[in-house]
């Protein structure tokens, strides 16, 4: 498969805004998945979600959408064959096509590069595991960002230990609100404002080497709402919500602005099911934990899930 | 990426925070982030972005493979 792999430029992206965004890009891929697999289809749902090969005018080759490695890979072969047969002119982007691919905008053109990136992951807690049910090993996994000013404001002013200030509401919230829903097993919507209980985080140096400030964070969180009954879900779900307990640990580097290592951890309950979390038997409460790390820098700079309600400043 | 999250593990623990329980604190994380066998699927150097992809295929003359799916697949789904 990596040998076959090896002729092919291979891109991941998601296809929401790729149906429904009007710049190129989008147009690129809205003229091509209607020759695919769902072309045409409205039910049970419009996605043109998939597996795609096309040449990079956008010209449709072939497509699936499978877990199957070896139909996978014929759909591969299939392409590369009807690649061979195209004329050369086909194959390349003209200048002008170049520049207006380049120019569609992206939520990934606003990534924090002098802020701070976090990658989250989430999981279920003390379960055992049934190699039968993907559901019992999965997890999932996210981004947070921050912005210079907002990862500067991470930190107390006065750096001597004991120095202690509670993270603005705002940032905590963009945690408890995007981040701490329970995706493990599949997405699930960001809560509203109004679904915030509790949102606290405490930040206090606790040691002080030239320009290095450690840091250690303390917080809870709670999210809770009342949401639509869920289709197959047990009797008796009427809502959703997450509670947790934050603590983590940090470095600020005082000299470049910048955080050169954080973690934090999320663990608590979630409770309720929502149409594509998986959990409509198994509405809890159960046990879920979130991790949070620093991004390494090959990470991949993709937007936040729900980065069309951040509010970065 | 796991070996960037194990040396920076060793970095914070290094820096040793007061009151917090580092070896429950690395206990923890630990049963969070995925293990080596859960991240098999990055060994294909996947872009992130369609235009990006598009333009580098018509600079190597490849055609594009392209992953979609509610839910970035690099990020969450």
């Amino acid at each position: 498969m990596q040998e076959l792999l090896s002729s092919f430029v291979a891109v991941a992206d998601e296809v929401g805004r790729l149906q429904r965004g009007k710049d190129a890009e989008c147009r690129t891929f809205q003229a091509f998945c209607e020759s695919g697999h769902y072309g045409g289809r409205t039910e049970p749902t419009d996605t043109r979600q998939g597996i795609y090969v096309v040449t990079p005018t956008g010209k449709f080759l072939a497509s699936i959408n499978t877990h199957s490695a070896t139909k996978v890979a014929e759909m591969l072969r299939s392409s590369l064959a009807r690649w061979s047969e195209l004329p050369e002119r086909d194959r390349t982007l003209g200048e002008q096509e170049a520049e207006d691919l380049q120019a569609s905008k992206r939520f990934e053109d606003r990534y924090p590069s002098d802020g701070l990136v976090l990658v989250e992951y989430m999981r279920d807690l003390g379960r055992p595991a049934d190699d039968k049910d993907w559901r019992t090993r999965a997890w999932n996994t996210d981004q947070v960002w921050f912005t210079a000013a907002e990862a500067a404001s991470l930190v107390p002013a006065q750096r001597e230990v004991g120095a202690k200030i509670a993270v603005p509401a705002r940032l905590v919230e963009r945690l408890a609100r995007f981040h701490l829903i329970d995706s493990v097993r599949g997405q699930t919507p960001p809560m509203s404002r109004e679904a915030v209980i509790e949102a606290s985080l405490q930040s206090e140096v606790t040691g002080v080497s030239g320009d290095d400030v450690l840091l250690q964070f303390a917080g809870r969180t709670r999210t809770e709402v009342e949401s639509r009954p869920v289709e197959n879900a047990e009797a008796g779900t009427k809502g959703r919500g997450v509670a947790t307990e934050l603590r983590g640990r940090a470095r600020w580097n005082a000299k470049t602005s910048r955080f050169d290592a954080f973690e934090l951890l999320a663990m608590g309950t979630r409770w309720g099911a929502t149409q594509y979390n998986e959990r409509q038997r198994d509405l809890g409460p159960t046990a879920i934990g979130y991790a949070f790390v620093l991004a390494a820098p090959d990470h991949p700079r993709v937007a936040p899930s729900c980065w069309w309600d951040y509010d970065l400043r | 990426m796991l070996r960037f999250v194990m040396v920076m593990c060793c970095v914070l623990r290094a820096i040793s925070a007061q009151g917090l329980d580092d070896a429950a604190f690395a206990r923890d994380l630990a049963a969070i982030v995925p293990h080596d066998g859960e991240l098999d699927w990055r060994a294909i150097p996947w872009q992130s972005q369609l235009r990006t992809a598009l333009v580098e295929a018509s600079r190597v003359r490849k055609p594009v493979l392209l992953w979609a799916m509610n839910g970035h697949p690099l990020c969450q789904t």
